[in-house]
């Protein structure tokens, strides 16, 4: 759905196609002349690394992602703040526990890996799928205690539901994000409904866990419904973002896959780089709490702000030309936004950083080569950028 | 006996604290690795030498594991004249309250009579470096190479 350009934002053309496939130049452009820009529905859009860095961590706002069908997560901590969100944090914290993922870590390796040798011939490999999606999907499944199949089913849906997020959606986006909602919740209850029939049979993790916390009481069976749909949905759209770009940055400069390959101690600062150059959130929004001021512009309570995040990963104030990769930024300059920051940095941050790694090593470990077989099929809204194919020969 | 009482959030406390126990014990010192909500404090007046190690969770709060701990110690309030103890913190230079969870529990002990040891070490979240090797680097400095 595109609007007339006439009545597009100037600086923020949402809906544009050209925009969302590339926003940088009308970031660029508005980092230096409305860092701090108020649109005509008077949201606030931030472009500065240190303005969306401040204002993420800052204690004066609220988190949610609006009305609609996102409304399915106000029991979780997407749309819960403090203090609520801290007790739901720590219950889901305990199972993301950097030793607990390096346990669920290893089948992200082995699926990696046996994608890898079936295309090991140079045929052309669905890299996305294979590599960007069921391994994530794998380990996050791991981590719920539920089983791992439909992949990109699963991803599919969940994309769909982003769908509903940022600005231009209309009526038929809102539609089909909750008939993907619609079905994730069904598929969710169903494995919580066996879970309850069965307790103690099959994987067991998250999930299993939160119902124990339902049945003391601590919370609610919505809540554990909420949040496996959002765990179980999430689990793959967002390392499979980077891991995506990544390959296929590796494709377009063989000699960034071939530092990798070749020296191990650079790959936490390569994965890092790539990290900073293709976030999969683009932009987050939160609401002033209280009148406050960004950059000097009076801000009134219960303003929409929308932190840029893929704007002030590449602040050139902040980054050295922000667009080129250079994973040996100075230490103070390499740290970036695309795991938010502050209460609501992405609870999942740590599974979806091994797996990446886990992805990238196997290819690593079992490939020379990486090239493309074709273009790359791309789903980016102003709000998500997200794949749904990467034609690649890997070997 | 060394032993690193950790209190976390998230996990990247107990990873730290394991490696470097790993790392002391590869360098021929006797080290363990103890949880802060497991851990009575009642004990620690009979220890030699502790190294506290803790995240900042939110606005300077201590994390979760870590509270409970902070209130005992205050309440038991034992004389801890005669143990050592060194800290690590792990934080993010960005939030004003760097690293305050340490720091509030290097001012409690203190209080209470023990003797720190060394420089503390941070963790700093705003840089590029893990959590594990900061933590041996530290260790190695305090107790091997020292």
């Amino acid at each position: 759905m595109f609007t007339h350009p006439e009545k597009q934002d100037k600086y923020f053309p949402w809906v544009d196609r050209l925009f969302r496939v590339n926003p940088y130049p009308w970031y660029d452009k508005a980092r230096v002349e409305h860092p701090v820009y108020r649109m005509e529905n008077g949201e606030i859009v931030l472009t500065r690394y240190h303005d969306v860095m401040k204002w993420l961590k800052a204690p004066l706002g609220t988190t949610h992602f609006g009305n609609g069908p996102w409304n399915n997560f106000d029991n979780t901590v997407l749309n819960v703040d403090p203090p609520e969100h801290t007790t739901l944090r720590r219950y889901s914290n305990k199972w993301f526990t950097p030793k607990l993922v390096n346990q669920y870590i290893t089948i992200a390796t082995e699926l990696a890996e046996n994608a890898l040798d079936r295309y090991s011939d140079g045929r052309v490999m669905d890299a996305f799928y294979e590599l960007a999606v069921v391994p994530p999907h794998a380990t996050m499944c791991r981590a719920l205690g539920v089983e791992d199949d439909d992949a990109g089913l699963i991803y599919r849906h969940f994309l769909t539901c982003t769908d509903a997020l940022g600005h231009g959606v209309g009526r038929d986006d809102n539609d089909r994000a909750t008939q993907s909602f619609d079905y994730l919740f069904e598929r969710c209850a169903q494995y919580i409904k066996e879970k309850r029939q069965n307790p103690g049979v099959g994987p067991q993790g998250l999930v299993d866990d939160f119902l124990k916390l339902a049945d003391e009481g601590k919370m609610t069976e919505r809540t554990v419904l909420e949040t496996m749909v959002l765990f179980y949905g999430s689990g793959s759209p967002n390392p499979a973002t980077v891991i995506a770009s990544g390959l296929n940055h590796f494709a377009r400069e063989p000699e960034v896959f071939e530092l990798y390959r070749t020296q191990p101690d650079e790959r936490a600062a390569i994965i890092n780089e790539l990290t900073r150059l293709y976030p999969a959130e683009i932009s987050m929004i939160r609401y002033a709490t209280e009148d406050t001021e960004i950059g000097g512009i009076p801000v009134a309570k219960g303003t929409p702000i929308r932190s840029v995040i893929a704007a002030a990963n590449r602040d050139p104030e902040f980054f050295e030309n922000p667009h080129e990769f250079n994973h040996k930024r100075p230490p103070e300059t390499s740290m970036n936004l695309t795991f938010g920051a502050g209460h609501h940095a992405c609870a999942g941050q740590l599974i979806s950083r091994s797996v990446i790694r886990a992805v990238f090593d196997a290819v690593a470990n079992k490939a020379t080569h990486i090239v493309s077989a074709g273009e790359a099929g791309l789903a980016h809204t102003d709000r998500v950028r997200g794949y749904l194919s990467l034609p690649l020969r890997i070997y | 006996m060394l032993k690193i009482i950790f209190g976390t959030e998230s996990g990247n406390a107990e990873m730290g604290a394991e490696d470097m126990v790993t790392a002391l014990t590869e360098a021929g010192l006797e080290a363990v690795a103890v949880a802060m909500d497991v851990y009575d404090v009642e004990e620690l007046a009979d220890e030699e030498h502790i190294i506290l190690m803790t995240s900042t969770y939110g606005e300077g709060e201590l994390p979760m594991t870590a509270a409970p701990f902070y209130e005992n110690l205050k309440t038991v309030s034992p004389d801890l004249k005669g143990v050592k103890f060194s800290a690590f913190g792990l934080g993010d230079s960005t939030y004003e309250t760097y690293n305050q969870a340490i720091k509030s529990l290097m001012v409690l002990m203190t209080e209470l009579g023990a003797e720190q040891v060394g420089e503390p070490g941070f963790h700093d979240a705003a840089l590029p470096y893990s959590i594990s090797d900061m933590a041996v680097c530290w260790a190695n400095r305090q107790f091997i190479f020292a």
